[in-house]
């Protein structure tokens, strides 16, 4: 073994495999049983006031039983991976089908297949980073933060899962990834700057170049000034709308909800907006594990496959994810299940603009950074929040001065109806969410929050 | 009457505490598989391979040179089922167990955690953790030194609950939720079809060790009920949205008394009614108003506003990449001279409220949280602490006579992340005259109420804030209720909000809501407890978004 070992593990295959049979040979035979095996590693430096002040390193497993008996559904879940622990989580999942009240359905088991293995999800270089290597890239990236106060992490994590069930079933799937993010502030405390950078292969990761991106928006932001409240054209970076995307992809993609009439893709007058034009011709809405700047797993926990899904097509809402009740009532093998990650790319021949050709093309705007976000009405999707680290005023093409933060009250179910451009999407920060940067008209600015 | 289940389970749950009872209700002969098939879960507190654990993740730390080191060990159980009208959406039972160990090596921080539970494993995971202590370049430059804290050599607590909810079965929990959603599908059914009704039942149990390289060893089992009970109801054009929950549905450091019997029954039609009621409401005119708030709404912005505020490390810029700075500091600027310019604003914070989310008795470093002020008459006299920051405020404490320590106030979601400073439970007092909801309302010529729990949201120095209401609204003119509205919000400076505040209610007024903590990478959640009074804020700035 090397002096300098890596301390992330993850179970491979065949160790996954050994679990997830060993469950199934507890389980009941006459249920239906699908496992899913987890191990993951999840190593970070955290830092402020330019120094290193907390460092992390957590091994978590998993392993959850699902168990489908009697018409009924239930989990048990545990992490522990010896013997008498997974028996006790066969055992909850299978006592709670047992007997006892309630409808509930099953769905049909995911029969046996090969699921793709995205390309760029795993990188060996990211598994072989040591604390030695996270410790260096966390100093390069606080000294080039000399003469600023910054405060930051760098993040790096390696995870493996498998999902087995009773017909035969077993895909795996393993993936790395290390993120870089951090805020600067100049030394008078009246500009601030951040950056960030999401990647699988930690090879790509230039913590000076991210630290440098912050320096410098912190530098250009010192001394702002307040404008009047008011709509204005905005110029959005990916990360600072990719919440906003977040919460859109995790509560609100079901189909039965909108149906019901609780999300906000619910018709006035009653079924769904599924056909209907809800964003810019000029965007679609696809989620595809296979995406070369955005890969993920291609299996959710249960075993159903992630296929590329057009969520959005130019514009139209086209799905909505469903349970195995829908597939089967349209003859499908299995659910229509949602990834939470999304890519936002623009139609084919739509011309394509930077960050500083948007500015140049602008006559009076604001340039954001970062949002921060909040619902401010769930059912309809509007947030509310403020400018955070970097918010600039645009005038005649160029960036004219920073501008002390504002709140705002509004919503990308507005602002991507509202596009002037569109620019090459990009993986946000936080990862799961590739997004193009975008200008629109009349966002909503309603007060000055002129805080640093 | 039939011989239910949980009639049967009732009156053998003495048995089945002795292991003599299987899942269905068949007496067994063998008492492990019977106790295990009851208690599925590793019952920690008589645990003797937990302690084993602690003290060689504790040796493995001393061998390579630590000056501190802590373990903590988690093992719980949690139950949950959802139930939307009469189907049910989700039972699943998760188990954890779980550690993680913190040292100190030349003054700087490592952690570690696992969820392999074995002594080899525990004393590889204290090098880990103090092999990134060790490789910190900043660790010589500014050692960490802690406060001083009591030694607790053999600590025992449990959240005092009335029914052991791990005496029922998944499926006694299922039954109850049925019964309580079919209130409102009788409704429903008596011409309301639009009606719906949402339920979560999650009760949850959790023992704790913590262990310190000083000798401190403290076992806590920690009870929790959390969930919901919703009556939603949408109209036919699909514009309007009500949606409420009966008044005396609690959730909070509650065993299965919070689900026995159905105690919110009688509340089930005013939610209703309630619901119903928010269809027909209608926007407000934006302007400035008076805004009364009831202790709901009081408590999620004194959580927002003030009590994060208080985090020491927030203070210091730990916070200021990710959840947010605080206006309340530098500490040697603020402590004492800091005004909210109103001397009614009293906050303190305390360790013991019955009954409330994330009470505890040791923190988790191990030391009992203090009842202590924050806020006196306005001014800030104390922040949320722990054993590490305590000591940079020692020339305060000696000032004012106190003893220079942690307040008990280091928190954390998990024993597999690393501890934090997060509050204990905050309390902002009400004022000792008895004055009511009424008499604000009564008092206030052109105004808002807003009577239940809102949300707030506030810039990352939590100096400018947007609050909102949930549930019911009303305008006031000329001392009486008016128009219900919806979605008022208001806009003001944290400071000229408690600035405002000129009528404070009286202790029939106060009460506890859900509030808590977010920060850390990764971000950890921490649910506490926060109470206030209902109060009147003058001339806030009000409007709403509107529709386009």
């Amino acid at each position: 073994m090397s002096k300098r070992n890596t301390t992330g593990r993850i179970l491979t295959k065949e160790e996954a495999e050994a679990i997830a049979q060993k469950v199934l040979s507890f389980a009941d035979p006459s249920a239906d049983t699908i496992v899913n095996v987890q191990l993951s590693n999840a190593q970070n430096s955290r830092f402020s006031r330019n120094e290193i002040t907390t460092q992390l390193d957590a091994s978590l497993g998993q392993v959850t039983v699902t168990s489908m008996m009697n018409g009924k559904t239930a989990a048990g879940v545990t992490q522990r991976f010896d013997d008498e622990g997974l028996m006790e989580a066969v055992r909850w999942a299978e006592d709670a089908t047992g007997d006892g009240p309630g409808e509930h359905g099953t769905s049909r088991l995911i029969q046996p297949r090969d699921y793709p293995t995205p390309p760029g999800l795993w990188s060996e270089a990211t598994r072989a980073v040591d604390i030695e290597d996270r410790i260096e890239r966390a100093v390069s990236a606080i000294e080039r933060t000399d003469g600023f106060v910054s405060a930051g992490t760098v993040d790096l994590s390696v995870a493996s899962m498998l999902v087995a069930n009773s017909a035969g079933l077993v895909g795996y799937c393993r993936s790395t990834n290390g993120s870089l993010s951090l805020s600067a502030r100049t030394n008078d405390n009246t500009g601030s700057g951040w950056a960030g950078k999401y990647v699988y292969d930690f090879d790509d990761m230039d913590g000076a170049a991210v630290a440098g991106r912050a320096t410098d928006k912190a530098e250009r932001s010192r001394e702002p000034q307040a404008i009047e409240p008011a709509r204005y054209t905005v110029i959005l970076e990916p990360d600072a709308y990719a919440q906003m995307i977040f919460f859109m992809m995790q509560y609100h993609m079901d189909l039965e909800s909108a149906e019901s009439g609780f999300n906000v893709w619910a018709a006035p007058g009653g079924g769904t907006k599924i056909g209907q034009q809800v964003f810019d011709d000029r965007l679609s809405f696809v989620s595809d594990p296979m995406d070369p700047d955005g890969p993920f797993c291609p299996f959710n926990g249960v075993g159903v496959p992630f296929d590329r899904t057009y969520w959005v097509q130019d514009g139209i809402l086209r799905n909505l994810s469903y349970g195995d009740d829908t597939a089967q009532e349209r003859g499908r093998d299995y659910p229509l299940a949602n990834p939470v990650s999304v890519r936002l790319q623009p139609k084919e021949g739509t011309p394509l603009m930077t960050l500083d050709e948007m500015i140049e093309t602008c006559d009076r705007g604001i340039y954001v950074t970062r949002l921060t976000t909040l619902f401010a009405d769930f059912r309809r999707l509007v947030f509310t929040g403020v400018t955070r680290d970097g918010t600039w005023l645009v005038e005649r093409g160029r960036i004219t001065r920073p501008i002390a933060n504002m709140r705002y009250v509004d919503s990308h179910m507005y602002f991507l109806n509202n596009l002037e451009a569109i620019g090459e999407p990009i993986l946000t920060a936080g990862g799961s969410f590739v997004l193009p940067p975008v200008r629109s008209r009349d966002f909503n600015f309603t007060a000055i929050a002129d805080a640093v | 009457m039939t011989w239910t289940r949980r009639d049967f389970v009732r009156s053998g749950s003495a048995l089945a505490a002795a292991g003599l009872i299987g899942f269905d209700g068949r007496i067994l002969t063998d008492a492990y598989e019977a106790a295990r098939a009851y208690r599925p879960f590793r019952p920690l507190l008589q645990d003797p391979d937990v302690r084993a654990l602690a003290m060689t993740a504790l040796q493995a730390a001393r061998d390579v040179g630590t000056s501190y080191a802590d373990v903590r060990i988690t093992s719980g159980i949690g139950r949950v089922t959802s139930v939307s009208g009469r189907r049910i959406g989700l039972r699943r039972i998760s188990g954890s167990l779980n550690f993680g160990v913190r040292v100190l090596v030349g003054g700087a921080w490592g952690f570690a955690s696992s969820t392999i539970f074995t002594e080899e494993e525990a004393a590889r995971i204290a090098r880990l953790a103090a092999r990134q202590a060790s490789l910190n370049p900043w660790g010589y430059t500014e050692t960490i030194e802690l406060a001083p804290a009591p030694v607790v050599a053999d600590g025992e607590w449990e959240t005092p609950i009335d029914l052991d909810p791990w005496n029922y079965r998944i499926q006694d929990q299922l039954e109850l939720q049925l019964e309580a959603n079919e209130l409102v599908m009788k409704i429903a059914e008596a011409g309301r079809p639009e009606l719906q009704v949402f339920s979560t039942f999650n009760f949850s149990m959790n023992d704790v060790v913590f262990a310190s390289s000083e000798g401190s060893y403290t076992q806590q089992r920690f009870h929790n009920f959390g969930g919901n009970y919703v009556a939603q109801v949408i109209s036919r054009d699909r514009r309007n949205f009500g949606s409420s929950s009966p008044e005396s549905f609690r959730t909070g450091g509650y065993g299965w008394e919070a689900v026995d019997g159905i105690p919110w029954a009688d509340d089930v039609e005013q939610a209703v009614e309630e619901a119903y009621m928010m269809l027909g409401a209608r926007e407000p005119d934006v302007g400035r108003y008076d805004v009364v708030l009831g202790s709901g709404a009081v408590s999620s912005i004194l959580n927002s506003t003030i009590v994060r505020a208080l985090e020491y490390d927030r203070v210091l810029g730990y916070e200021m990449h990710g959840g947010g700075t605080s206006y309340l500091g530098p500490p040697e600027e603020a402590l004492g001279q800091f005004s909210f310019g109103n001397p009614m604003l009293n906050v303190r914070a305390t360790g013991s409220v019955p009954r409330a989310a994330g009470m505890y008795k040791w923190d988790a470093e191990g030391v009992a949280p203090q009842d202590y002020q924050l806020v006196r008459e306005g001014v800030l006299v104390d922040y949320f602490t722990s054993r590490e920051f305590a000591p940079q405020l020692d020339w305060w404490y000696r000032r004012n006579g106190m003893p220079t320590g942690s307040r008990g106030t280091a928190g954390s979601a998990s024993s597999t992340l690393t501890q934090v400073v997060a509050p204990s439970i905050a309390v902002m007092d009400p004022g000792e005259e008895a004055v009511s909801e009424e008499d604000m309302i009564a008092a206030t010529e052109d105004g808002i109420y807003f009577r239940d729990a809102g949300f707030a949201s506030v810039d990352p120095p939590m100096l400018n804030m947007q609050g909102g209401g949930g549930g019911l609204m009303y305008e006031i003119r000329d001392g009486k209720l008016g128009d219900l509205l919806s979605r008022p919000q208001y806009l003001a400076n944290t400071l000229d909000f408690w600035r405002s505040m000129d009528m404070i209610g009286g202790p029939d007024t106060f009460g506890y809501h859900g509030g808590g903590t977010q920060k850390g990478d990764p971000l950890q959640l921490i649910g506490r407890t926060v109470g206030a009074p209902a109060a009147r804020f003058r001339n806030l700035n009000v409007f709403t978004y509107g529709r386009r």
